[in-house]
């Protein structure tokens, strides 16, 4: 083929066909005004998270509510399950598991309707949990057993590894329970999800703490105060903090304990969680014998 | 033999007859063409400063010229009163909720004023209403919940900075309000205030030495918000030199990264601050709920701010736009509630 026939292929087949695929490949663009709204959604999400972590409930509640207002009049499946999550939970913290409970179902039929395996774990798994925390680990185990399809990594899959590892433990069968713990771990560190290990972590030092394994437990706690701190976590790292001087009181460690308690103190003090700010206090004072006041 | 003209009277009176016809003629295209003789309706409207603001201006909307500023004066309230006009052919485009603005707060001296319709349905503004600038709360107040046909879809870089003046006053604002907050919680914790804020503090034994050191943090931040917020307007900084006569694409690919180096360094300080007061509020957001909001504020300011930065570091050369901000992820049910 000669030069300017090259050319002509060039201009009229090889190069409209690669546009042609590049805009066919290009993710069509959000409307300006759905990309606003979805994302003052999101927001409200994250304030929502951050006021139950300062145990704010009525505020997260608000701010969950009015996500959810707009993620439905987004249609946005995905944010309203997440939403109707959140408002579970919120529920949850506060003790109304029959609201809790109706929130959870009426997020899994929302997520009946779409193929999205990460959602439908998260929706197992807070019902899961909710399961274990009334007393029901048989019936957790139930939530949490693979299904088809299943999501295999991230934040979903460690948390299903942690609480079928919490129900176990809960059955009796702490070996088991503390393999899928560490399992549980390993899949959050493959995903970088440094807070989801700590939870695990977290567990684990709990179980170890519980059968007098104190160095162990120290070990764990002390990796879960690693992990929370890569993330700059302030709740993680002061309920691993307040699990450390436990554990440290335990183990007969007496100045490593009051150290863990003063600092846990310090981080619900900086929380704004007074109520176990003050129960650190005072588990200080009871330590040291002497009153403890602000620095 | 002497030449002489035996018409000359009459031919002297057919040139001037035909000057003046064509005078006539090209005065009537002027004025036709300039709108001397079509019909206006004034408005008044109020600018916080007359910089930037000359009588004749022209007054666009979407590029069309639609009217022309006819008076400016100061008044007795030191704000700037301003008359304008807008030809008839378009009064029916000044809808209510209408706002004037003064591109120039941001591109130097600008050629012509922009008005905004409003975009709800009915009458045209009659004669003599008062249309609101964005230098005013009402004027701003309407832009910025959308109640105006704002025009979108220019150059991109454009649209980035004028989105800029926006911003500044939201930084401008927050920080303000940062401030005086910080000095209403100082003087609450030294239980000076006499108001109900003041004495609940008093009763609080184990508040201040926490409360201080984070009020010394907020006022470190708003020390930073201010400069940086400085930075912004200055004169020689950032915007201006983007503005600069050859272009700002040509400014950014001739000038060694000197404004390329300066964007990033921007960019970092605004991800520092951004990171810093977002620390701050999850800390504080139990101790005051009205400081955490106040917080948020800054922080979406701050965020949307670092997205302005962002896509000028992005557009001219990268063509990458700006990019999506993270989906927030559920943290799961469990809270850390195990025994030991």
């Amino acid at each position: 083929m000669t030069s300017g026939a090259n050319r002509s292929l060039l201009l009229t087949v090889v190069i409209p066909v690669l546009i042609l695929a590049l805009s066919c490949s290009t993710k069509p663009k959000e409307p300006e005004e759905v990309y606003t709204r979805r994302k003052q959604a999101d927001s409200l999400m994250l304030q929502g998270y951050n006021r139950t972590d300062t145990l704010n409930f009525d505020l997260a509640w608000s701010a969950f509510d009015a996500a959810l207002d707009i993620y439905a009049s987004l249609d946005n499946r995905e944010g309203i399950i997440d939403a109707l999550l959140a408002l579970g939970r919120t529920k949850r913290m506060t003790g109304e598991i029959d609201s809790a409970g109706e929130l959870f179902s009426h997020a899994e039929s929302m997520v009946s309707l779409s193929d999205n395996p990460r959602l439908t774990r998260s929706v197992l798994n807070h019902q899961a949990d909710l399961a274990l925390r009334q007393g029901d680990p048989v019936q957790a185990m139930d939530l949490l057993a693979d299904r088809i399809p299943e999501v295999t990594g991230g934040r979903e899959r460690s948390a299903q590894l942690r609480l079928k590892g919490a129900a176990r433990y809960a059955m009796g069968a702490e070996d088991e329970a503390a393999a899928l713990l560490i399992e549980a771990a390993g899949v959050a560190e493959a995903a970088d999800e440094a807070v989801t290990a700590a939870q695990a972590y977290y567990k684990l030092a709990s179980m170890a703490s519980l059968g007098a394994r104190f160095d162990e437990a120290e070990e764990w706690a002390l990796k879960a105060l690693e992990a929370d701190k890569s993330r700059e976590y302030s709740p993680g790292i002061a309920a691993d903090l307040r699990a450390l001087a436990i554990i440290s009181a335990k183990a007969g460690k007496r100045e490593a304990a009051e150290d863990y308690y003063r600092r846990s103190w310090l981080a619900w003090r900086g929380l704004g969680r007074n109520d176990d700010a003050e129960s650190a206090r005072m588990e200080l004072e009871n330590l040291s014998g002497r009153p403890v006041t602000v620095p | 033999m002497k030449f002489k003209f035996r018409h000359a009277n009459k031919i002297v009176g057919i040139f001037t007859l035909v000057a003046m016809l064509l005078l006539v003629i090209i005065t009537a295209f002027a004025g036709v063409s300039k709108k001397w003789f079509t019909k206006k309706i004034y408005f008044t409207s109020l600018f916080t400063s007359a910089e930037g603001l000359k009588v004749g201006m022209g007054v666009n909307l979407r590029g069309f010229q639609v009217g022309r500023v006819k008076n400016i004066s100061l008044n007795a309230d030191n704000q700037v009163d301003l008359d304008f006009y807008i030809y008839v052919t378009y009064h029916d485009r000044i809808l209510p909720d209408s706002v004037l603005v003064l591109p120039s707060g941001l591109l130097g001296a600008a050629a012509a004023l922009e008005i905004y319709p409003g975009l709800v349905e009915g009458l045209p503004l009659p004669y003599g209403t008062y249309i609101p600038s964005t230098q005013t709360v009402e004027g701003k107040m309407l832009v910025k919940t959308r109640r105006v046909d704002r025009p979108t879809g220019g150059d991109a870089i454009t649209d980035i900075l004028a989105e800029l003046p926006e911003i500044l006053d939201n930084l401008d604002e927050t920080i303000v309000s940062i401030g005086n907050l910080s000095s209403s919680l100082k003087t609450g914790i030294e239980g000076e205030g006499n108001d109900a804020f003041s004495s609940t503090v008093r009763n609080l034994e184990d508040f201040s030495a926490g409360l201080d050191l984070s009020i010394r943090d907020v006022n470190d931040i708003t020390a930073s918000l201010a400069n940086l917020a400085v930075e912004l307007e200055d004169p020689t900084g950032l915007v201006p030199t983007l503005l600069d006569p050859t272009g700002s694409l040509d400014t950014l690919l001739n000038d060694d990264n000197v404004l390329w180096d300066h964007i990033l360094s921007i960019i970092v300080q605004l991800e520092g601050a951004a990171a810093g007061v977002n620390s701050l509020s999850t800390s504080l957001a139990g101790i005051s709920p009205q400081l955490a909001l106040t917080l948020d504020e800054t922080i979406r300011s701050l965020t949307q701010a670092q997205k302005v930065m962002e896509g000028l570091q992005n557009n001219p050369i990268l063509k990458r736009g700006i990019s999506e901000e993270t989906v927030p992820e559920n943290p799961g049910a469990d809270t850390r509630e195990d025994e030991f």
